[in-house]
């Protein structure tokens, strides 16, 4: 199963094909272990380049910083997107309305949209990260600095000099 | 982070306090078994305790702790206690509650039960006098602590509309014999002052609970059944509406808590219990924090309006955006822009001199859309002024060379040509200058460049690319030597907190040579794809 690091990138097309076929273990911090296709796993650019090295593939990744209700939901994401093919205009209709739903559903659990978006940021899948990262700017959006605050519970802890700057910075813009 | 979960002791019943054993810091809980109290007018809520139990968390087992003494001269409709739903209230390390003695039938006076948690037994205590003609009304007082560390009860009448706070008087000679006396300290009018009337809506469910903050002093909050919450300054003797409760669906159970956070010295401690659950949530999900890791990934996604105020929002995000690696994330997430450099001849200031000022316009949306002439040097602009060492300056034309990772690089050429005057007019020679001015649009950082030595006669070197170093974030530009070697100057990437347009007389460091061709030509063709 392991292949030579030089040929690693070569043989990588070619594996993408018949990916399918191969199933890769990925383990939370809790020691509970998924089974996913490889084809899903490589959504994941992390293990992604794990595999093309050859390595663990038989034992398995451990994933110390990712509990098993973030990473459960992680792979349904990379499942939807590593498993089905996105050629035609109804496959990708249909992926990107799984995306509104799948962000739609975190959305009401901020500290489990958090969680999911560091374990995207660690895992490295990008339109995970692309996806639960908008969403948060988008509560951000056109909202006053107070509300901003508000919104995310954080401290006022802006010095005078800050204040100063900030004062300055408003009588330009 | 440690937690733990507990099982209940059979029977119905509730915690009714918690606390850390003031010896071994073990944490420990404390049950009440018993059952609803009788059926009377505004009783609703209460129950009659008929087995205290203690638990030391990790222990698993229940143990019973005898109740208090009741006073056996009392007949038997008053051997009895009852309690509402109210958490305990802790001073001094014992834990404090406000009970009823007295059975179905007939309400008796108030007392107020204290718990040794060193000594594991409960107490009696004298609660408030009763008021003249009315009753003691459990559901309606509760007991808190001020922060000098004094017992304080709330009793709100609904006759009069007015809520009082009795003080525990603490004797001086701290000695168990002398009794310690209840003061009326203040009587507060319920209504508040959009006319609703507390009293009224006063249940044995209405939650009371003491806040002291440095503004406000200390505050009464006090939660209703319906989610609304009002709180009464002591200091300024006046009642805030700090919530309307807006009921939401999946938001149940909200509770008004007051919480310390526990230092690490003498945590307590779970035992053997710890760690038992998965997961811990946050309480209130809107309030979750932010990882500050992904600070600068998130608001890279913003629109340059709403950056602009998150550099107000706190020191993290202030910080966030104005780190250098902030630039090109955010410069990745946005479309590129086509933006009109205009560089025009501006006046301003007293006395008045001229500018050169450069006005930036996107034809995209209303960013950095302004008016030079008013406010200069404006963030949708920026004005090099002459410099006054050298009052001959003058600004004969600038180039626009380019644009890399946000940071605009104009490059502007001074003369002696134009506005010369007087006697020595056709006779000094000319003089010329040149300088690179870079500018960051959207931190309004500003910085000048001198050209390298020997740059300055007929021969122009072009600025070809210029990045921001991968690594360091230092601003690099790069020129095409005459000769086969190029040349590169390092300055500092222009930084929301550095310089500002006012003072562009920021200067770096002199050109310096780069020793390999091959790495500058590299690192040349990074930057002309705009993604190192």
């Amino acid at each position: 199963m392991a292949t030579g690091s030089g040929a690693a990138a070569a043989a990588a097309d070619a594996e993408e094909k018949e990916s399918g076929s191969r199933m890769i273990t990925l383990t939370s911090n809790e020691g509970k272990a998924f089974v996913v296709t490889e084809a899903s796993a490589r959504q994941s650019a992390t293990i992604r380049s794990m595999v093309d090295d050859g390595g663990c593939v038989d034992k398995g990744f451990p994933l110390p910083n990712v509990d098993s209700k973030t990473l459960a939901r992680v792979i349904q994401y990379c499942d939807e997107h590593g498993n089905k093919e996105a050629h035609t205009v109804d496959e990708r209709a249909a992926l990107a309305k799984f995306d509104k739903d799948f962000i739609a559903e975190l959305d009401a659990d901020k500290a489990f949209l958090y969680d999911v978006t560091m374990a995207a940021n660690y895992l490295h899948i990008q339109g995970l990260f692309a996806l639960t990262t908008q969403c948060i700017a988008d509560t951000i959006k056109g909202k006053t600095p107070e509300e901003i605050r508000t919104a995310f519970g954080i401290e006022y802890d802006l010095t005078a000099q800050d204040e100063e700057e900030i004062k300055e910075e408003d009588t330009h813009a | 982070m440690t937690r733990a979960t507990v099982s209940p002791p059979p029977g119905r019943g509730a915690v009714i306090g918690g606390y850390a054993h003031p010896a071994t810091m073990r944490f420990h809980l404390l049950h009440a078994a018993g059952e609803a109290a009788a059926r009377r007018p505004g009783s609703l809520g209460l129950f009659v305790p008929t087995v205290f139990r203690v638990q030391r968390v990790g222990d698993g087992a229940w143990r019973d702790v005898p109740l208090p003494l009741l006073e056996q001269q009392d007949d038997h409709a008053h051997a009895q206690l009852q309690m509402h739903g109210a958490r305990s209230v802790t001073l001094h390390g014992n834990l404090h509650w406000l009970v009823q003695r007295g059975g179905s039938a007939v309400p008796g006076r108030l007392q107020v039960l204290v718990f040794e948690p060193a000594r594991e037994r409960f107490q009696l205590m004298e609660a408030p006098p009763r008021r003249h003609g009315e009753e003691d009304d459990l559901a309606r007082s509760r007991i808190v602590v001020l922060s000098n560390g004094k017992l304080c009860a709330v009793a709100v009448s609904r006759a009069t509309s007015t809520m009082e706070m009795w003080v525990l008087d603490s004797s001086s000679s701290s000695s168990s014999d002398t009794p310690r006396r209840w003061r009326l300290d203040e009587t507060i009018s319920a209504v508040t002052r959009d006319g609703r009337d507390l009293s009224r809506t006063f249940t044995s469910e209405t939650q009371v609970e003491l806040a002291h903050g440095d503004r406000e002093g200390e505050e009464v909050f006090v939660r209703h059944d319906d989610g609304r919450v009002d709180a009464y300054s002591l200091r300024r003797r006046k009642w805030t509406r700090v919530c309307v409760a807006r009921p939401k669906s999946g938001s149940v159970g909200v509770a008004l808590l007051p919480h310390r956070e526990s230092v690490a010295d003498d945590q307590p401690s779970f035992g053997e219990a710890s760690r038992l659950l998965d997961h811990t949530i946050d309480i209130d999900m809107a309030l979750a924090r932010l990882p500050d890791e992904l600070i600068q990934d998130i608001l890279a996604r913003l629109p340059p309006r709403t950056i602009v105020r998150c550099l107000a929002v706190c020191k993290a995000w202030r910080s966030a955006v104005s780190a250098p690696t902030f630039h090109r994330a955010h410069a990745a997430h946005r479309p590129a822009a086509v933006v009109k450099v205009t560089s025009k001849l501006a006046c301003f200031g007293k006395p008045w001199h001229y500018s050169k000022a450069l006005l930036l316009d996107t034809f995209r949306g209303r960013w950095y859309r302004g008016n030079v002439h008013t406010t200069p040097p404006s963030p949708r602009g920026i004005a090099i002024p002459a410099s006054s060492s050298r009052p001959w300056r003058h600004h004969a034309l600038t180039w626009v060379v380019g644009s890399w990772d946000g940071v605009v690089c104009v490059d502007v050429e001074y003369t002696s040509r134009f506005f010369r005057f007087g006697p020595d007019l056709g006779t000094q020679p000319e003089r010329r200058e040149r300088e690179f001015v870079l500018w960051n649009p959207l931190t309004r950082a500003c910085a000048t460049v001198p050209p390298p030595p020997g740059d300055r006669g007929r021969w122009h070197g072009v600025i070809i690319g210029a990045y921001a170093h991968p690594a360091t974030m230092r601003f690099h530009l790069l020129r095409p030597p005459r000769a086969a070697r190029n040349v590169a100057c390092s300055s500092r990437r222009p930084s929301v907190s550095g310089e500002s347009e006012t003072t562009p007389g920021a200067r770096f460091p002199s050109w310096k040579r780069k020793k390999k061709t091959a790495t500058t030509t590299q690192a040349c063709n990074c930057s002309g794809e705009g993604e190192p």
